[in-house]
């Protein structure tokens, strides 16, 4: 009887720890262009992160005859994707006048590996980028903004809730809990809360030294002082639509605005005919 | 009598099959949308900005296990090469190992399966990559790309084929800005 239960505990523990080591696996993917593919003058910059790891990234500079300080975006990538992802973001928002840091974060794209990567070092790399931003010239650190896409999204949501040095924010796709996304996918495949999910999400607790609670966007959205913007497609299949909801009811009424885009899914939001138009005046606003 | 209804009816099933043929029968074709010869060259830019000029030429030619695969040499303004690759045909199926994706560097992918229609997916046999058939006209067809990692439902990389012309676009994350054919030439 007792080598049944130590037999059935094993199984339970292996396909918990197996479930949690490859479900968000991907393999690392180089960045095909620069923003030299627009003729914009870019610099490649090496970011150190707190535990003396080197983010890649583009410091793509606004044009600047008057050599005035101008106000810096920070653009950040979703899960297994690299730089080239914010390609279009940056064909839009250099020509507004604003100075662009775009990073792979850690584990991804040509930035250094670590042992994992997760949305708590997607937030440390943010703010290694803020500060790496304040030491380059012609940068008004008073006027930061981060535009993150899905976990990018979520996790700038934690940077400003901590580092009020970020003035606005806009997201794309942003989960509102760590628990709720990934419970929605471990759903879709049938595999059940306990003893499955339940130990997968004790075990990553642990692996990332931070309660789920502690660092869920829904939880830290109204200790937040900038201006927010979250921007969402109503058919998103990876984040459903109510996580934008609960993020927006969370949030303070007077600094956050929510966009349910139409016919949008998870990643095409900036298709949408009105993309830029919103998010223009919105930085012109906020930043 | 049975034998005189079998001679009028088989022309007529005949002909029935020719003419249910329509809007794919080009598709029998599927060298012409992507037609491979030396020489054959196309330039493609992104509609908003010269500098993102790229030429595609074909430039050899090999026979390998009994298939002719043809060499792309994609440079840019400068001249400089920006990647090189082999395509070639079997039956309906254009096979590569152009790196549209860094990861795909000298691997050999099934590119384009002209066979399919609108809705359907298969998987590339490299890098857990899955293609998706984005949409099929009588003159076009497009394909979608995606890798297999949790959180991806959209392609990264879409490649439109149109009859006579070869990829006539391609969008690699930065959609609307698609990268356009503007000129071709064809021996």
């Amino acid at each position: 009887m007792i080598l049944l239960i130590i037999t059935f505990l094993i199984i339970v523990i292996g396909f918990s720890l197996f479930l949690a080591s490859h479900s968000y696996k991907f393999k690392k993917e180089l960045n095909k262009y620069t923003p030299a593919k627009y003729g914009f003058d870019f610099q490649e910059i090496k970011i150190p992160t707190k535990n003396n790891k080197i983010l890649y990234g583009w410091w793509v500079p606004t044009e600047n005859p008057n050599n005035k300080n101008k106000p810096t975006i920070i653009l950040v990538h979703g899960w297994s994707r690299n730089v080239d992802r914010t390609m279009s973001y940056i064909k839009k928002l250099h020509p507004a006048g604003y100075n662009l840091l775009v990073f792979d974060s850690r584990c991804h794209g040509r930035s250094d590996d670590d042992k994992f990567s997760s949305m708590v070092k997607f937030m440390e790399d943010i703010r290694a980028a803020i500060d790496y931003s304040e030491k380059l010239p012609n940068v008004d650190t008073s006027r930061i903004g981060v535009l993150g896409l899905s976990i990018g999204g979520a996790a700038s949501l934690y940077a400003a809730s901590l580092d009020n040095r970020i003035k606005s924010v806009v997201t794309l796709g942003a989960f509102s809990h760590p628990k709720k996304v990934m419970g929605d996918e471990f759903k879709k495949k049938k595999i059940p809360y306990f003893p499955f999910i339940w130990l997968v999400f004790k075990y990553m607790e642990f692996r990332i030294g931070a309660k789920f609670n502690d660092i869920a966007p829904s939880k830290n959205i109204a200790k937040i002082d900038a201006s927010i913007f979250l921007i969402h497609g109503i058919d998103d299949a990876t984040v459903p639509i109510k996580q934008a909801d609960e993020l927006y009811q969370a949030g303070n009424p007077d600094k956050v605005k929510l966009w349910k885009v139409e016919g949008k899914g998870h990643s095409d939001c900036n298709h949408h005919p009105e993309f830029w138009d919103n998010v223009l005046e919105f930085y012109k606003t906020t930043l | 009598m049975l034998k005189i209804n079998k001679l009028l009816i088989l022309p007529i099933l005949a002909m029935f099959l020719f003419n249910s043929c329509d809007d794919y029968c080009e598709f029998q074709f599927s060298e012409e949308f992507f037609p491979l010869e030396i020489g054959n060259t196309w330039i493609y830019s992104d509609y908003e900005n010269i500098a993102s000029y790229e030429k595609w030429e074909i430039v050899d030619t090999m026979i390998d296990a009994g298939i002719e695969k043809y060499q792309m040499v994609n440079s840019n303004l400068d001249g400089n090469i920006v990647a090189k690759g082999f395509f070639y045909f079997i039956g309906k199926k254009l096979y590569s190992t152009y790196p549209f994706y860094s990861e795909w560097e000298g691997k050999e992918h099934l590119l384009a399966n002209f066979s399919l229609n609108k809705g359907d997916t298969y998987n590339l046999d490299i890098d857990d990559f899955r293609v998706i058939i984005i949409s099929k006209k009588q003159n076009s067809i497009t394909f979608g790309y995606m890798p297999n990692y949790t959180w991806r439902d959209f392609p990264d990389l879409w490649l439109t084929f149109e009859k006579g012309k070869g990829i006539t676009e391609y969008h690699y994350h930065w959609s609307p800005g698609k990268v356009t054919l503007t000129d071709y030439l064809l021996y």
